[in-house]
């Protein structure tokens, strides 16, 4: 039963990241590969208000949620020129910059030691302790994520970021300004990557670097790959096949260095498989790339 | 009225001068053409004119301001909008979408207005599509409007770039060879789809080959040629301009 909590929290995660990714690299088509360096700037921003600054966890959730959003924008506008595969390698080298700065910024994130004793989440007089407290938790801003970005892809706003997917010269020339449209759409997509940081962080109560490797952001990316550029349904379902799938393969009685070693595989060749005969996704229907 | 006005607009690619030294006025209210053969330098023109290209000397007045080297969103703001010659519809949206993209100042649009939908975001939402149902009836799109713009013939692509063009609710429309690719009868719908315009009130400012329907709709006619004017005034003047005629059969030997 707590390996099922354990993996719903870590799907809960994944989907708030692949979700908010999507509006980014599925709604607005830009190509964004450091989903995981936003993510990993929530868990860092949250554990360190609520050890150093004693923020209550509802202030320190904003706060990190908010460090992540200027994260977002300091990435946006640097790479407002460079667009496809240009961008990609943007974004990844700025992911790989946060990662080297986590481990060697020891006196504020301790480096490779990592930062320990992060303090359970307090909210309401509650203390979420528990797996299935704490899997609640996540349901919560789950559920408000997608609400939130929902709402978003539904508006008149969401209807511009997926024009300038289409067409940016076309966008222009209706009179969008389309700089502060992609800038904001990143800065959002951080935003819910901050949350999902300040969870992981409250969940294992323990982070370091190595959680945030930049491969991270491929993960996350393959997930709105898989899932369908455009479709917050196929990140949430991609999320979920991503996180279980390895589990499940635990519980065909394989042991976990094999499963590890089959899951990156599993990973690599659904990806392919996906690119090749469903290049939409599962739940896109956008064709192209 | 002087509507749009350029003075020595001049652009150069590296060592080429593409647009020299053009100076050209468009009247408010009337139907003007911008003439040449190919490769003279009329898209490059227009391309200064909207904003996608920066000039390397001269000026652009529109309305009386200069918006010389202003982006093309701002360009489109003061209301100068603009199709492409290739025509670019947003493909995976539908006619509908394509259409309500182009009104300007939509609350909506703001991540606030987006994410609170208050009601008087629904309002202008419920006014929009009240206003782009009248743009796609305009353009005879009615049976299109849930469609993929994608799916859509030329012709009909051609049309949803002008709705979308006047949902932006231009004082100025740019339209960048209209009748290329069009059958006869879309043709006939072009042309009266352009007075009808000028009908509403607005100037139409068009790049052609049709020569027949340069010189049937329009009042005013720039002849270029590599990049220089060599002609401008009434249709009737312009098929006598000897300079005119040669451009475009060659000098009598």
């Amino acid at each position: 039963m707590a390996v099922f909590y354990h993996t719903l929290i870590m799907a809960g995660i994944y989907i708030i990241l692949a979700t908010s990714l999507n509006l980014v690299a599925g709604y607005t088509g830009l190509f964004s590969f450091c989903q995981g360096a936003f993510y990993a700037i929530g868990a860092y921003a949250g554990a360190l208000l609520a050890l150093k600054l004693g923020f209550p966890f509802w202030a320190e959730v904003l706060g990190a949620a908010l460090i992540a959003g200027i994260g977002g924008v300091l990435i946006g506008f640097p790479t407002l020129r460079v667009r496809g595969g240009y961008l990609a390698l943007a974004t990844y080298g700025f992911a790989v910059i946060i990662f080297t700065i986590l481990n060697n910024w020891e006196s504020l994130t301790r480096g490779p030691l990592g930062i320990r004793g992060i303090p359970h989440v307090k909210l309401f007089g509650l203390i979420f302790n528990s797996l299935w407290s704490f899997t609640l938790l996540v349901a919560f801003f789950v559920l408000m994520t997608i609400l939130c970005l929902r709402r978003l892809t539904q508006s008149p706003f969401g209807k511009v970021l997926l024009a300038i997917r289409e067409d940016e010269t076309a966008a222009l020339a209706i009179g969008k300004n389309i700089a502060r449209f992609k800038v904001v759409s990143f800065s959002i997509g951080a935003f819910f990557a901050g949350i999902a940081g300040t969870l992981y962080a409250h969940y294992v109560r323990f982070i370091d670097p190595t959680a945030f490797v930049a491969q991270e952001s491929f993960l996350i990316y393959s997930m709105v790959i898989l899932g369908g550029r455009g479709s917050m349904l196929g990140s949430v379902l991609a999320a979920l096949i991503l996180v279980f799938l390895p589990e499940a393969l635990r519980f065909v009685g394989l042991p976990s260095f094999y499963s590890t070693q089959l899951k990156q595989m599993i990973y690599g060749a659904l990806i392919v498989l996906i690119v090749i005969y469903r290049p939409q996704g599962i739940m896109g229907k956008v064709q192209r790339f | 009225m002087i509507l749009l006005e350029t003075k020595n607009l001049t652009k150069d690619f590296g060592g080429l001068r593409a647009v020299n030294k053009v100076s050209l006025q468009v009247e408010q209210g009337t139907i003007t053409s911008l003439i040449g053969p190919n490769g003279a330098g009329k898209t490059t023109i227009f391309n200064l004119l909207t904003g996608f290209l920066k000039p390397s000397m001269g000026e652009v007045r529109f309305k009386g301001h200069p918006v010389t080297g202003s982006p093309p969103n701002r360009i489109c703001q003061l209301g100068m909008a603009r199709t492409f010659q290739l025509v670019r519809v947003f493909p995976m949206l539908t006619v509908l979408d394509n259409l309500m993209l182009g009104f300007r100042k939509v609350k909506g649009e703001s991540v606030l207005g987006g994410l609170l939908q208050t009601r008087g975001v629904k309002a202008e939402e419920e006014r929009s599509l009240h206003r782009a149902l009248e743009l796609i009836e305009l353009v005879g799109l009615k049976q299109y409007k849930d469609q993929y713009a994608v799916n859509l013939g030329f012709g009909q692509q051609k049309l949803v770039e002008i709705a979308r063009a006047l949902a932006t609710n231009p004082d100025l429309v740019l339209l960048d060879e209209p009748m290329a690719g069009l059958s006869g009868e879309m043709k006939a719908n072009m042309i009266s789809l352009i007075s009808h315009l000028k009908s509403q009130g607005k100037t139409v400012f068009f790049i052609e080959h049709n020569m027949p329907v340069v010189m049937g709709v329009s009042e005013q006619v720039f002849v270029i040629t590599h990049g220089e004017q060599i002609a401008s005034g009434p249709p009737s003047e312009i098929v006598n301009n000897e300079q005119v005629i040669e451009a475009y059969l060659g000098r009598e030997q």
